[in-house]
């Protein structure tokens, strides 16, 4: 007669096999990223408008750190456009204004190198590239609308009450002549670092203007020419102002 | 939906017993991956950029994952149920756990010298996260895969197999090699890189030999659809993708070699040749 015997082990396996199917999947857990506000630290503008904030580097990262705010009307830029900050000092310089022509300075020389996003940098180095080779001349930047800039210098003397703002032409390229321009200096990253260190000393100190050849100029404040408008914050030791470009150089100095 | 498929697919063959010839083994496995091919998607160079406002105007610019760091020889566990259908055809469902670190790299703008006196002045810490980033991944996953044994007489039977694996993305981090001076910059960054699909599909296909109880083989994971959240982006809309939703990861293959132990093994068909 046949028999029939029940089938215990598929019973028996098909528990473990669900006890080991929970415990797998009871250790799952999704991954948690933090939600970084990006928009803090990027310099990126566009058409929308907005803020941007340069923040210190004080060995850390810490927005509370502002050196630069600047807030962008809508339509001051018609794309989007990286900016860069630079503060520009030279201890020759500071003396030979305060020496040869009575002026003391009380901030960096603050200056703005921007340039349109879909263009990037010039070039990127690689190990056969001639660093001589990567040259870009100071471009124009018109706004629209002005844009609103609020300077926190840290310099090693707070401004005083009669402090002024200065404002220092950049020209734009061929704007004085075909054969002087102000030049980008680029690191060894192959990107733009600013200036050329001695365009800006020569427009600062006057031995290159308009009318006058690069550094064949005397010492003189030509170039210098006092900003319409702005604002002290003593307290906060800052200063607001507007700009319709970014062809100048702003200092913050007491003229003697 | 995946779960569902796996127990769908394991009672499937538990309960599909009605023939003779058939054997069920529960085991367990070791594998390591000694390359792990996870690409980016490619980018002009000016299109894949952060900027960060600080003093140096610092941009990164990204370059792809270093390859050399891709690979893991740290055996992972891994446990399985074989059913053996006639002593050639088997189906095998495995759950298995993976881990490995690799580091996205990229290009700062600014000089070395530059970045070390500014954020390292004293030279007393160790990697600022200058131009790499370190991250962490673990998995668990699943496969399910078909196979066929050759050499049915022989003890030692070479085999080969094709099947698919589900990937599920368990953790993502930074590694904690780097200062935490750069945390902030470097949390950006990493929020910008942690765009991995949760669940990822692949199609596993690869050879082993069977000696008694062991197995060794070797096989191939392809990822067969897309791995990044944002994969659509970059197919639809390559010259307009935003940078918060713009896709990182392109595919992530690998290749494995795995140990397998049958610690359990049951002829099913056992009970009923004494039936008869």
């Amino acid at each position: 007669m046949k028999t029939y015997r029940q089938n215990k082990f598929t019973v028996k396996n098909i528990i473990i096999v669900t006890f080991l199917i929970t415990l797998f999947f009871g250790c799952y857990r999704y991954p948690e990223f933090d939600d970084i506000s990006y928009n803090e630290y990027r310099r990126v503008i566009g058409p929308e408008g907005g803020t941007i904030n340069f923040y210190r580097n004080y060995e850390d990262d810490s927005i509370k750190d502002i050196v630069v705010k600047m807030e962008f009307p809508e339509n001051a830029v018609d794309s989007l456009i990286v900016f860069n900050m630079y503060e520009f000092y030279d201890h020759v310089t500071e003396n030979e204004l305060y020496i040869d022509l009575n002026t003391e300075q009380f901030s960096n020389f603050l200056y703005f190198l921007p340039f349109y996003e879909s263009e990037g940098y010039k070039a990127v180095l690689t190990d056969s590239t001639d660093i001589n080779s990567i040259v870009q001349k100071h471009t124009s930047i018109n706004f629209s609308t002005p844009v609103s800039v609020t300077y926190y210098p840290d310099f090693y003397e707070n401004i005083p009450d009669n402090a002024k703002l200065y404002k220092i032409k950049i020209p734009a390229e061929n704007e004085w002549s075909e054969e002087d321009n102000v030049w980008v200096k680029y690191n060894y990253q192959g990107y733009p670092d600013g200036y050329d260190d001695i365009d800006l000393i020569y427009l600062i100190n006057g031995k290159w203007t308009e009318n006058i050849a690069w550094g064949t100029g005397n010492i003189s404040l030509y170039n210098w020419e006092e900003v319409a408008n702005y604002s002290f914050d003593l307290s906060n030791q800052s200063v607001t102002f507007e700009i319709n470009n970014t062809d100048n150089m702003y200092i913050i100095a007491v003229i003697n | 939906m995946f779960k569902r498929l796996f127990l769908i697919s394991v009672s499937f063959l538990l309960f599909s017993i009605s023939s003779y010839g058939q054997f069920l083994h529960f085991g367990v496995k070791t594998f390591m991956t000694p390359k792990i091919y996870m690409a980016f998607f490619d980018y002009d160079e000016t299109d894949y950029v952060y900027y960060f406002s600080n003093e140096n105007n610092e941009t990164i610019r990204f370059s792809g994952l270093e390859e050399s760091e891709t690979k893991s020889r740290t055996p992972f566990p891994d446990i399985y149920v074989r059913y053996n259908n006639r002593n050639h055809l088997f189906f095998q469902a495995e759950l298995f756990a993976m881990w490995f670190s690799n580091e996205a790299k990229y290009k700062n703008s600014v000089d070395f010298d530059k970045y070390t006196q500014t954020f390292n002045p004293n030279n007393d810490r160790e990697n600022l996260g200058y131009n790499t980033l370190k991250l962490n991944w673990s998995f668990t996953g699943s496969t399910l895969i078909a196979g066929y044994l050759f050499s049915k007489t022989k003890a030692f039977r070479p085999y080969v197999f094709l099947g698919a694996t589900t990937l599920y993305l368990m953790r993502l981090d930074q590694g904690k090699f780097y200062s935490d001076e750069r945390q902030l910059r470097n949390d950006i960054i990493f929020s910008n890189l942690s765009t991995f699909k949760k669940t990822t599909l692949y199609v596993t296909g690869g050879f082993g030999f069977q000696y008694k109880a062991f197995s060794f083989d070797a096989y191939y994971r392809n990822t067969v659809a897309d791995a990044d959240i944002y994969a659509n982006n970059y197919y639809e809309n390559l010259t307009n993708i935003s940078l918060t939703d713009r896709p990182n990861y392109d595919y992530f293959d690998s290749v494995n070699i795995s140990i397998s132990l049958n610690i359990l093994s049951f002829n099913i068909s056992k009970n009923k040749l004494k039936d008869y």
